[in-house]
C-alpha cells in the first residue's frame, strides 16, 4: 500500500515537472508513465539489493537505464525528441535528500556524516549520469535483437 | 528544380537551431537537425558546430562556393520548452520530404518561437508546485507538508522570475528562491502549517534543482560533444551551488 502511495506521487511528480517543461500535451501522459514507471523500478531493485553497500547505486543506475531506454522506443514511436521523454522521468531520481542531508551536516560541522552523505551524493549522481550514458547504447544493442517484424515499427 | 538563395537558407537553419538550443535541446540533437535541414535544401560539405552559446554553419553550393553564417545567443535559464524543440523537429522532418521556401519556413519558425498556446506560464508554475508537493511527501515527509510545500514553491517560483526580472543575474536569484524556501520553510510549521521543516524544505527546492542542465550535460558528454558538456555541467554545478548556499545561510543564523 505504501508503495502504491509512493508511485501515485511519482507520478503525480513527473507529471508536473512535465508540464513545467512544457512538453506538447498529448505526450504529457506517457511521459509521466515513464516517470513512474521508472520509480517502480527503482523502488523494485532497491528491494532485491537491500543490505548491499551499492544498493543506492545500482537502483539510481537502473532505474535512469530504464527511464532512457524507454524514452528511445518512444520517441521513435512518437516521432519526438529523445529528451522530452527523458529530462522529467530522470527528476523523481535525483538525489533532493541526500544532498540537502550533506549539506546541512556540513554546516552544523560535523564532517564525518556529512562526507558520507557527499559520498552518497556522488554515488547516485554518477549513476544518473552511467544510466543515461548507456541508456542509448541499449537502445541500438537491443533493436539489433528485435526480430524483423518489429523494426519497422519501432 | 527550384534553387533557392544560399544565404536564406543559412539563415534559416542557424535559427531553427538558436530556438532549439535556448528551448533545451541538447547539443547534438540542435546540429542533427541543422545538418538535416541544410541536406534537405541539396547543400554539400555541411559542417556544423553547436555550443551553449553559439552555432556556426558552413556549407558549399553547388558551383562549389562556400559559405558562412553563425549566431551568438543568450539563454535563459528557465526557457525550458519542449513544445517549441517538438514543432522544430517536426519542421525539419517536413523538410526532408518536400523543401520549401527558406522564407516561408522562417516566419513558421517565428511564429513557433513566440506562440505560448501549449501551457499558460501560471499552468507551469502550478504544475511545478503541485509536484513538488509531491516529492516531499516522496522523500519521507507527512501528508501535511503537501500543501505548504505546493503554496512555498509557488511563490519561491515567483520570487525567482521577480529577481530575474529585476537583476538579470541567475545564480544571485537562484540564491534568493532558495533563501526565501529556506526561511518559509521554517517560519510556516512554527504557525502549525505543515510538519517538518527539511521535507517542505527538500520539496520546495526540487524545482530549481538543475534537471535539464543535468541532463543535458551527460547526453553530450556521451555523444562526444566535450566542450557543451563541460559548459552544461559548470552552469548545473553553479545552479547547485546557488542552491546550497541560499538554504545553508538560512540553517545557519537561524
Amino acid at each position: 500500500m505504501q508503495t502504491l502511495i509512493h508511485l501515485f506521487f511519482a507520478f503525480i511528480g513527473t507529471w508536473g515537472f512535465t508540464v513545467y517543461f512544457n512538453t506538447p500535451r498529448h505526450l504529457v501522459f506517457i511521459t509521466s508513465l515513464n516517470g513512474m514507471f521508472a520509480y517502480a523500478i527503482y523502488l523494485l531493485v532497491q528491494h532485491l539489493t537491500a543490505g548491499n553497500s551499492l544498493s543506492l547505486f545500482i537502483s539510481s543506475a537502473v532505474a535512469a537505464l530504464t527511464v532512457n531506454l524507454v524514452a528511445q522506443i518512444l520517441a521513435r514511436v512518437k516521432k519526438a525528441p529523445v529528451i522530452a521523454f527523458s529530462t522529467p522521468g530522470i527528476v523523481t531520481l535525483v538525489p533532493g535528500g541526500i544532498s540537502y542531508s550533506m549539506m546541512r551536516a556540513f554546516t552544523l560541522g560535523q564532517t564525518v556524516p556529512a562526507l558520507n552523505f557527499a559520498r552518497d551524493t556522488i554515488f547516485v549522481a554518477g549513476a544518473i549520469a552511467l544510466g543515461i550514458g548507456l541508456g542509448s547504447g541499449a537502445y541500438h544493442l537491443l533493436y539489433k535483437l528485435l526480430p524483423k517484424k518489429m523494426k519497422g515499427k519501432i | 528544380m527550384l534553387i533557392y538563395q544560399t544565404n536564406e537558407v543559412l539563415k534559416t537553419c542557424l535559427f531553427a537551431g538558436q530556438i532549439m538550443m535556448s528551448n533545451g535541446a541538447e547539443t547534438s540533437r540542435v546540429e542533427n537537425t541543422v545538418v538535416h535541414m541544410a541536406n534537405s535544401y541539396q547543400l554539400q560539405d555541411i559542417k556544423v558546430v553547436a555550443m551553449p552559446t553559439l552555432i556556426i554553419l558552413t556549407v558549399r553550393d553547388g558551383e562549389g562556393n562556400s559559405f558562412t553564417d553563425m549566431v551568438r545567443m543568450q539563454i535563459d535559464e528557465r526557457a525550458t520548452n519542449f513544445d517549441v524543440v517538438v514543432e522544430v523537429n517536426k519542421i525539419s522532418r517536413r523538410l526532408t520530404q518536400r523543401i520549401e521556401d527558406p522564407k516561408i519556413v522562417y516566419d513558421q519558425l517565428q511564429r513557433i518561437a513566440e506562440n505560448d498556446s501549449n501551457f499558460s506560464n501560471w499552468q507551469e508554475i502550478a504544475a511545478a508546485s503541485i509536484a513538488c508537493g509531491a516529492f516531499s511527501f516522496i522523500v519521507g515527509g507527512a501528508y501535511q507538508d503537501i500543501l505548504p510545500t505546493i503554496i512555498v514553491t509557488a511563490l519561491a517560483v515567483l520570487v525567482y522570475d521577480l529577481c530575474v526580472k529585476k537583476t538579470k543575474i541567475i545564480f544571485f536569484s537562484e540564491f534568493m528562491a532558495a533563501a526565501f524556501i529556506g526561511l518559509m520553510a521554517y517560519y510556516l510549521p512554527q504557525i502549525g502549517f505543515g510538519k517538518h521543516f527539511e521535507f517542505i524544505s527538500i520539496g520546495a527546492l526540487m524545482c530549481f534543482v538543475p534537471g535539464v542542465a543535468i541532463s543535458n550535460t551527460f547526453h553530450d558528454f556521451f555523444k562526444g560533444h566535450m566542450l557543451s558538456g563541460l559548459s552544461m555541467l559548470a552552469r548545473s554545478l553553479l545552479t547547485a551551488l546557488a542552491v546550497g548556499l541560499g538554504i545553508v545561510v538560512v540553517l545557519n543564523f537561524i
